[in-house]
This record gives C-alpha cells, structure tokens and sequence, in this order.
C-alpha cells in the first residue's frame, strides 16, 4: 500500500476519479429528481383527467384510457442502467396493447451513443483499468529489478508474497477509491429519498456495495497474478489492457450480432402487420370481427335462453365488446409472448458471455440491483398490460350490467372512474432480484474458483530465476 | 538513410509476433464488422420491402373492394372505422401511406442513427404527435450494447492497434540497448522514430483499405469508390493524430509502461470519457422538455375539444368555406370531421411544447457541435454517420420531410371528409405517395 501510494500514477489518478465520480454523481442524482418529478406529476395529472371525465359510455371512457409511467428507482442515481433506451410510459387504451414509448435515447442528439458519464460506470471500467495501471508491474518489477530473490530468501512463503501483494493492490483501491465514493453515495441516495424509499432500496444498495468490492478485489487479484506469471511487465500491461477492452468493449457488441443472429426479432412492419392480420381474422380461425360478433350473439341468446338481444338481462355491447377483448388478449399474448421471449433468449446468450468478461458480470448484476435493466421492464410492462385488462373488463362489465336496453346510449360517471386505482408499478423484491441474477452470482463464482486456483499454481511456480 | 531503417525495421517486423497478430486481429475485426453491416442492412431493406408489399396489397385490396361496392352499388358492412367507401376509414385503415428512408449503399459503414430512430411511418389521420411513437422493434440490451460496425473498429479499435504498433518504437530499443547503436550511424532519434512510424502507420491503413474493401465486397455490400476513398480520407487523418500523439509521448528516456499507460489513458479520455461528459454536461445545461409532459397536456387538449366538439367543428368550415359539403348542411355526428378538427385543436394546444422540444435538440446538438473538438473520437464518428447516411442531418431530414408529406396526406382526406365524400376507386389511386428527397449529399 504504501509503495503504491508513491506511485506517481496514482496521484495522478486519484483526482482525476473524484472529479469524474463527483460530477457523475451530480448529475445521477438531479437527473433522478428531474425524471421522477415529471413522471409523478403525470401520473397524478392523468389520473385526475380520467377522474374528471364528463358522463360518457364506459367504452369512449376505455378509449381515452390511461397512461402508465415507468418510476425510476432511487439507486439509478448510481446505476442508470439501460433506462436511456427502454421506453418510460404506455398508454393502456381499449383494444390495444400499447409498447411502451418514449425512449429517452431518441431525443438525445447525435451523441447519443455515447451514453451519460454515470457512477456505474466509473466503478465498472474506469476502476479496473487504474487497477491494471497501478497492479501491472507489482510483481514483474520485482522479477525486472532482481528484488524477488531478495523477498523470497526471507521467511516469507510465495503465496504470502502474493497474498500481500493482493491485499495492498486491493485495500489501496478500496481505501481511496471506492469505499469513500460508496458513503457519498449513500448519503446523496439517503438524502434523495423519499419516506421510506431508502430502506426498501437498502437490499440492493447493499448486494451492490458487496459485489463492486468483490469485482475490485477479482481485477486486484488478476492484476498480480499476471504480473507474476508473465513476468515482463510490458506483456502484463497489454495482456491486461487486451482483456479489459475485450471484455468491455468488444464482447458486448460482438455478442449482441450473434444473438441477433440466432434469435432473430420481427421488424416493427412485420409484427404489427402479423397483430393487426390475426386481430382481424381471429386467432383460432373465428373468422371477421363481423363473424365473431354473431357468434357471441349466437352464444348469448343460447346461454340465457332469449330469441332476441333485447330480451338479454345483460346488454350486448359489453358482453360483445369482452368478448371482442379476450379474442385480442389471444392475440396478443402470442405475439407479445413471442417478443418477448425472444428477447430472452437473446439476453439468456448475452449472459452466457458474461462468463468471460467479469466487466459484464458486474453490469448485469448492478443493472440487476439497480432495477435498471430489461428484467424489471419486462416485468413493468406485464404489470401495465395487466392493468389494461383488468380496466377493459370493469368498463365492459359496467356496461353489461347498467347498459340493459340503452347499449351504446348509456352513460357511465364518476362512480364508475373512481372504481379503477391508479397504477402502481410493484417492483420486484430482493430476493426476486437475486433469483434473476443466480447466473450472474455463479459465474462470478467460478471466476473466483479460477483465481484461487491460479493463486496456488503460481504461488508454486513463483520463483526468482 | 530513412529507406534503410525502414526496410531493416520491416524485416524485424515481419520476424516478429507482433505485426501477425496485430494485423490478425484487424481482420478478424474488419471481417466481423462487414458481416454484422451485412445482417443489418439485410434487415432494414427487408423491412423497407415488406413496407413496400403491404402498402401495395392493401392499395390493391382496398381499391378492389370499393370498385366492386361501387359496381353492386351495396353498402360496406365490415368494421365501420374500416370502411373503405369513407375518406376517414381508408385514412386511418384502408389507404395508409408509408414514408420511408431508404438504406443507401455506403450504410455499412456505420449504423449510426439507424437503429434508434425510426427508418419508416405509417400515415393516418392521428396527430402528427402520434408519428413520433414510431420506431424500430429492437431488444434494448442490444440497442445498450451498441453496434460493431466499421465505424466502431475504426474509431476505437484501430486507436489501440496504432497504440500496440508505436507506444514503445524508441524506448523499446533504449531498453534492448540498440539505440545507442542506431544513433551511431548517420540517422538522427527523429529520422528513425519517423521510419518506424510511417512504416506502421501505412501497413496499418494499408490493411485496414484492404481488408475493408475486400469484407465489403464478399459480404455483398461493397463500397462505392467514392465513399470508400472518403472513409480512407477520415481513417488516414484519424489514424495520423495517434500516431502523432504516441510519438510525442515516446521519448528514449521514459519507460515502455508508463508509454502504454498514458496512451491507453488518452485513448479511454478521447473516445469515452470526453464524449460521455459532453453528453452529461449538455444535459445539465441544455436538459431535453420530457415527452410525458406532452401526454397530460395533449389529453388536457383532448378532453376540451370533446366538450366543445360542435363548436370546434363548426369553427373549422368558417375559416375553411372551400370545403363546406355541397348541401351546405354541417355534419356533427360525422366522427371523421369531429375527429380531425379535434385533432388540429390538440396539435395547436401541443404545438409550444414541441417547438421547445424541437428548439431545446438543436441548441444541444449546436453545443455538441462546437465541443466536438474537443476530442478527436466523435469527429470522425460523426463524419462517418454523415458518409453512411446514417447521421443525425440525414434524419433529421428524413422527419421534416416526414412531417410536410403527412400534412399532405391529411389534406387529400380532409377535403373529402369535411366535403362529405365517398371515396372512389380512382380516388385510391390519387392518394398521394411522397417519397423522401435526398438533400443531403453524403
């Protein structure tokens, strides 16, 4: 430790970080209350609107429908995740399942690609690579200067050496780099909180904090590791250098073509045309919505023994246009199913990948905690679909029900709008978030497996000449 | 003098490991971008072509039924919001335009824009809001992962080749104990220091001409001469400022580590940092009106109009008499005319929210603009966005002009609508086709 702070790079690094981190911070957390307050005064402001409806029939009110907006998460101050390129609202309308729009990559001029500086990533790439640049000659040095036969002739055993080596490389970056930022952090996430938001963030804040330092302590161990079993410096350097860019970012692009490649998804033309087409002629071969109609006509006076829509206890509108609701959900659930497995599967190769490059291991899992990634927006819009049904069902079943003998001229109220509650996104727990990440956690666990077995083979190996 | 070093210097290179594995792993990167381009502009052409079908078949379709209608003199008894005889169902269902970008031959270059924005737009009477909804069915980590394209080896990869070929040339024969020998003859540091750079920098471009023209060309998708000459232009330039900036950080006295560090550090602060901190610092001082705000307030606009409705419609035929129906009689139980004068209320109401958006992108792409020179990275990305046209003026083009020609299509069905019209067969094929207008030259 004390040899490495007398490594000039280090002092130079050292600001260089804080100033990056503080500004990355900075910006996390007024981008976080910037989103937030927007989306929760949409979210109020739309409610009201649907609230304040004039007397109307429940179906226009089932039209006009409502907005659900994606809630950032108070630890997005430190991981923004994907949340730049996953949409943020989605309007649960009568008929449609809506995607969810509003990506706010599309609107951020031509450096988008570029990303936003953001905490993550400083800890992610930025703090492996001073690890490599401070860890690669820890050990080679001493093989180029000759101190190592001095070292080894003392009591002190190859593995101890190594350990130490380890331990110094590793608590240097711990103590100056990362646990400091890690208590700023907390603090601006504590003090960005609302109620009790900060305790159920608590978990994952935690499950983050451990990973980041044991991802820290993954690159201090490789760093000395290489040093000593290459034992020429510059080798070390661009050995290390090589797998840092290729785990970071090679892998990540590469593994997305193949993905692509092997689980293709639907161009927009093509799934929208295939929806519309199925949504038109019927899923299982029920014909035109015209056909359909009079199926659940047919079906209606059957059921309740009547010759005529006007002697049906219920009205024929809403009965028909459920009916006409459930044949989409069919369709929908097919195709959006379809999508979104895809989407899994492209993201189940891209995790497979992850194995070799611990960069990406730690993303996922920080995404993971974060609730940033394409899980949690995944699970955000089965919630929001879910909604839109339930509100089509209370409508049609109002209609049913009230609509007797006016059908389309009833009118609904505001007894009727109050029935349906605003939308909550339920985030997943703690232990939801580790089940999803159980991949990740194992491969990071073979990484260790790895550099414990590299530990012991070099420690043997280790030797001046 | 200089020709000896440089050939002996290539001898040693070619002995070596480096130069096969340096120019190896190009090939393989140059090789893996042309098939990646290839995929993805298969992808958008197919998309652009079953566009292309579905506009045909349903002009077709639509156009068949009508005349057959037209012909029995039966009415339509389909969907009502689908009928093909009234100007506002053949509008919203029955006559969709498309407007669409085509993909031009040097997009392999660069996927640039191409998979955020959208590449195509269906046209319909909605809210020209509405439009902005469309965009490309993408899997957002793969969208996060970005593209590994051409433009991404040139403007990140090939830096780091040019890092591994030059950062230690004159260090590394102070550290073997040849310089000294070198110095003794009759070149100068900097005559040998130039030999062995040029000598790297023009088997690196070189190869990366070569194998660019050649991926392209076996997988398909081979280059213009122009723009390839073009992209060779950027990637000569590009490649020059590393070149220059290792040889000025290698200097006999420092140490080959300390080299690759600073370089690798310039590289990391160059093509990351520097652009991702732009990106940050645009968005504190220029930050981007939200969308969501547009939602409240275009479903505010909404509610009003309903209420207002008739007041609404009867005010569009006062200040529009041209298309008063010939019965003179306004119709306000026709849900097209309500709808569409509805609409323009809710467009007028969102109108100030869009210009600020619209406003607020340009001062932060103006911003961009002047501190693009910052770093070295972003100015050749964005050249090469322009050379693929697939750059941010290209679609911004692409949107303006998106938006002039779906004003058009709107205003073939309003005459009708407001008019009170039935559509014909030959009607369909009056509707107007607009294509876009290449303005920009790449």
């Amino acid at each position: 430790m004390k040899g490495l702070r007398q490594n000039g790079l280090f002092h130079i690094l050292l600001p260089i970080y804080w100033i990056l981190f503080g500004i990355a911070l900075l910006h996390g957390s007024l981008e976080y209350r910037h989103l937030n307050t927007i989306q929760s005064e949409a979210q109020a402001k739309t409610y009201q609107q649907w609230l304040a409806q004039d007397p109307k029939s429940p179906h226009s009110a089932a039209h006009y429908g409502l907005y659900a907006y994606k809630p950032r998460t108070l630890l997005s101050i430190i991981d923004p995740g994907m949340e730049d390129y996953l949409g943020s609202a989605v309007w649960m309308e009568a008929h449609n399942q809506n995607e969810v729009k509003l990506r706010a990559v599309q609107d951020a001029g031509i450096f988008a690609r570029y990303g936003k500086l953001n905490v993550a990533y400083l800890w992610q790439y930025l703090l492996p690579l001073i690890i490599i640049l401070l860890a690669f000659n820890s050990v080679s040095a001493e093989y180029e200067s000759g101190t190592l036969r001095m070292v080894l002739s003392t009591q002190l055993s190859a593995r101890q050496f190594l350990l130490g080596k380890i331990a110094g490389q590793y608590l240097s970056v711990m103590l100056w780099f990362f646990l400091p930022a890690l208590l700023v952090g907390g603090v601006v996430i504590i003090q960005q909180a609302k109620g009790q938001e900060w305790w159920a963030a608590l978990p994952g804040f935690m499950s983050m904090a451990l990973f980041y330092g044991l991802y820290l302590g993954l690159f201090s161990t490789l760093g000395v590791l290489l040093s000593a079993y290459l034992r020429h410096s510059n080798a070390v350097l661009l050995s290390l250098l090589g797998f840092w860019a290729l785990g970071g970012m090679l892998l990540p692009r590469v593994g997305s073509a193949v993905a692509k490649q092997m689980h293709p998804s639907p161009s927009a033309i093509h799934f929208t045309e295939k929806v519309l087409n199925d949504r038109e002629k019927g899923p299982d071969g029920q014909g035109s919505y015209e056909k359909f109609q009079e199926q659940v006509k047919a079906k209606a006076l059957v059921q309740y023994g009547v010759d005529s829509i006007e002697a049906l206890p219920v009205s024929f509108a809403g009965l028909a246009l459920q009916a006409g609701e459930e044949r989409d959900w069919k369709v929908y659930d097919q195709y959006y199913g379809q999508l979104f497995r895809t989407f899994q599967k492209q993201d189940a190769f891209l995790a497979r990948l992850n194995l070799f490059s611990p960069m990406l291991l730690l993303r996922s899992i920080s995404q993971g905690f974060a609730g940033t990634d394409l899980n949690k927006h995944l699970d955000f819009t089965h919630q929001a679909e879910q909604k839109r049904r339930e509100i089509q069902s209370l409508m049609n079943e109002d209609q049913m029900k009230n609509g007797v003998g006016k059908e389309r001229g009833y009118l609904a109220d505001a007894k009727l709008w109050q029935q349906v509650n605003q939308f909550q996104y339920q985030a997943p727990n703690w232990y939801q978030q580790v089940k999803q990440q159980a991949w990740n956690l194992f491969a990071l666990g073979i990484w260790f497996v790895f550099l414990a077995w590299g530990l012991n083979s070099t420690a043997k190996k280790l030797n001046p000449a | 003098m200089f020709f000896t070093i440089l050939y002996y210097d290539w001898q040693i290179l070619k002995a070596g490991r480096l130069l096969p594995i340096g120019l190896g792993l190009l090939g393989i990167f140059v090789l893996l971008a042309c098939w990646t381009g290839q995929k993805r502009l298969d992808f958008q052409e197919q998309a652009l072509r079953e566009v292309a079908n579905a506009e045909a078949q349903l002009h077709r379709e639509s156009r068949a039924t009508v005349a057959t209608l037209q012909k029995s003199g039966a009415t339509f008894t389909g969907n009502s919001h689908r009928n093909p005889l009234e100007p506002g169902g053949a509008a919203n269902a029955t006559g969709n335009r498309y407007f669409t970008l085509p993909v031009l031959p040097s997009a392999i270059i660069a996927a640039g824009q191409s998979d955020l924005q959208a590449n195509y737009y269906k046209f319909s009477l909605n809210k020209k809001q509405a439009l902005y909804h469309s965009e490309e069915i993408e899997n957002a980590s793969i969208l996060y992962n970005g593209q590994f394209d051409l433009a991404f080896v040139i403007v990140l990869l090939l830096p780091l080749l040019a890092i591994a070929l030059r950062y230690n040339l004159l260090v590394q024969e102070r550290e073997r104990g040849t310089l000294s020998f070198l110095q003794s003859s009759l070149a100068s540091t900097f005559q040998i220091a130039l030999a062995k750079s040029v000598l790297r920098y023009a088997l690196l471009l070189g190869s990366f001409g070569l194998l660019s023209a050649l991926g392209t060309w076996i997988f398909g998708r081979a280059l213009p001469l122009e723009s390839w000459l073009k992209m060779m232009g950027i990637v000569a330039i590009y490649l020059g400022f590393w070149f220059v900036l290792a040889s000025l950080i290698d200097k006999p006295q420092s140490r080959s580590g300390r080299n690759a560090a600073i370089l690798v550090s310039a590289w990391l602060g160059f093509s990351i940092l520097v652009p991702a901190m732009l990106n940050l610092l645009v968005n504190v001082w220029y930050p981007v009106p939200s969308r969501i705000k547009w939602i409240a307030e275009a479903r505010e606009a909404a509610a009003e109009a309903r209420k207002n409705s008739e007041q609404i419609l009867g005010q569009f035929y006062e200040d529009h008499p041209e298309l008063m129906p010939k019965s003179q009689q306004i119709d306000y139980k026709n849900f097209a005319a309500v709808s569409f004068s509805s609409n323009q209320n809710i467009e007028k109401a969102v109108a100030p929210l869009e210009k600020a958006l619209e406003g607020r992108i340009a001062e932060r792409n103006a911003f961009l603009e002047r501190f693009r020179w910052f770093s070295p990275a972003p100015m050749v990305q964005l050249a090469l966005e322009d050379l693929a046209g697939t750059g941010h003026e290209r679609y911004q083009a692409f949107q303006t002009q998106m938006k002039e020609a779906h004003e058009i299509y709107r205003a073939y069905f309003a005459e009708k609508i407001f008019k009170l019209e039935k559509m014909t067969a030959e009607d369909y094929d009056r509707i107007p086709i607009t294509r876009f207008i290449e303005r920009v030259n790449p």
